[in-house]
């Protein structure tokens, strides 16, 4: 946008120097123009110490553990070693930060790539497993019961096809679905847990420990 | 000799009471144990009465820059703008990769349900109802067991929320009761469902009362299902 009033006003100086001897008159411009929002999302899992995998449960709560694929401040929320039909959260799984110069504010949308995956023939149903939990920047006080809301499977173009264990997806959008969170500033933060329902057919005794994966894709859209 | 007796046996009643207190509802009573616990997750999508912070539709921004010497013919505005002139309104994205290592519960199969989350959409002032919103299945030989039920919050949104007994539930196995009955709310002690024996699957239906005052969201809590014996 700043390059486009540089050059605006550029030309508008040559095209008044230019024209000034032929005339002593003067007179003004009115220039207007539409410009495009610049908006940024900044995605930062892991985000403060004490992230990780905490069973579900009443009363004290136990230390969080993170799965070996976590690291602070990046990697993959990794809930570790679960047991199937049990319950957990992930304390300070998400940050986003977004930033926008457009007054009107923006909506911010979450979405699976896919289900959960282990690449083969098992799955696990997004919407009846996997949860965000409001949260803060620290001091989280959240539970694997705390209110919690699920995420959907994106009805949009997924690329690369899952499931893909290593390439982050974009998804593309003919409409979008309902908004995480609809801000009416034109920049936030915003915190999240979240919550693993397991199955109790997730694993068996068939089919051993299954590693499963998804991707949540949050896309960032000026109102 | 007698005061130390009772000394010891005030100190014994005492140890009782914090268990008894720190156990919380997760003790069904003194002679049964916790075996297995469960939670449906309940999401009560309400339209208020207020604004429905429903969001707007991304509309594509369009840039058309039109720059005119003097003198010169005067353009055209166009709201639409053209191929060459036209941007579409930025967005961004960003993924994250979320894993886990499951493994086998052999103690997962002793109680359970059909459905992990139940979604019920309703307008404020008005009460809405789900028949069977799911069932939950105690699958053990044990002779007499307890089923408990609660939940583990008043429904909450991100701004508010409204109280769980407004939330009511009916138990049955072939018929509904004549009458349903509000869920305890955490850390109230959980409510005793059925005590019965061996496999028992219960339907349960869910009918909300939702005030009249609340607001326009989404709201989530969890209903708890504990077995003892």
């Amino acid at each position: 946008m700043r390059a486009w009033i540089g050059s605006c006003v550029a030309a508008l100086t040559a095209a008044l120097a230019l024209s000034a001897p032929a005339s002593a008159s003067t007179g003004t411009v009115k220039l207007s123009w539409y410009t495009t929002a610049i908006i940024k999302l900044t995605l930062t899992p892991n985000y403060a110490n004490g992230f990780g995998t905490v069973k579900a449960t009443f009363g004290t709560q136990p230390p969080p553990v993170p799965g070996p694929g976590s690291c602070l401040d990046g990697c993959a929320v990794d809930f570790g070693a679960v047991e199937a039909g049990i319950g957990y959260l992930y304390k300070y799984a998400a940050h986003l930060n977004v930033s926008s110069n457009d007054a009107s504010g923006f909506n911010l949308y979450g979405e699976g790539a896919a289900n959960f995956s282990d690449g083969g023939s098992n799955s696990m149903t997004l919407n009846q497993s996997l949860f965000w939990v409001p949260s803060v920047a620290s001091g989280d006080t959240n539970t694997g019961y705390s209110a919690g809301y699920a995420f959907n499977v994106t009805s949009g173009a997924v690329n690369p096809a899952q499931p893909e264990p290593n390439i982050p997806p974009t998804i593309t959008y003919g409409s979008y679905p309902s908004a995480l969170i609809s801000s009416s500033n034109p920049s936030a933060d915003i915190y999240q847990d979240y919550e693993l329902k397991v199955p109790m057919l997730a694993a068996t005794s068939s089919t051993g420990t299954v590693n499963y994966y998804c991707w949540i894709v949050y896309t960032v859209v000026p109102k | 000799m007698s005061a130390l007796l009772r000394k010891c046996l005030c100190a014994v009643f005492a140890a009782a009471a914090i268990v008894a207190v720190l156990s919380g509802p997760t003790r069904a009573g003194v002679a049964q144990s916790q075996r297995a616990q469960i939670a449906i997750a309940l999401l009560i999508n309400v339209t208020g009465v207020g604004r429905a912070p429903i969001p707007a539709p991304a509309v594509p921004v369009v840039a058309d820059v039109s720059l005119r010497a003097k003198g010169s013919a005067p353009s055209v505005d166009s709201v639409g703008g053209n191929s060459t002139s036209t941007l579409v309104a930025q967005q961004t994205q960003s993924a994250v990769k979320v894993e886990a290592e499951v493994s086998p519960n052999p103690a997962a199969t002793l109680l359970y349900s059909n459905n992990a989350a139940v979604v019920m959409n309703g307008t404020a002032g008005t009460t809405i109802s789900q028949s069977c919103a799911y069932q939950v299945t105690v699958h053990s030989n044990i002779i007499s067991w307890t089923l408990r039920d609660g939940l583990s919050g008043n429904p909450t949104s991100a701004s508010t929320s409204f109280p769980g007994p407004d939330v009511e539930h009916n138990d049955y196995q072939a018929t509904p009761k004549p009458t349903s009955s509000p869920f305890i709310v955490y850390p109230s002690a959980w409510a005793n469902v059925v005590t019965a024996s061996n496999v028992q699957t219960y339907c349960v239906d869910l009918s909300v009362t939702i005030p009249l005052t609340t607001p326009t969201g989404a709201y989530s809590t969890n209903a708890v299902y504990t077995l003892y014996w």
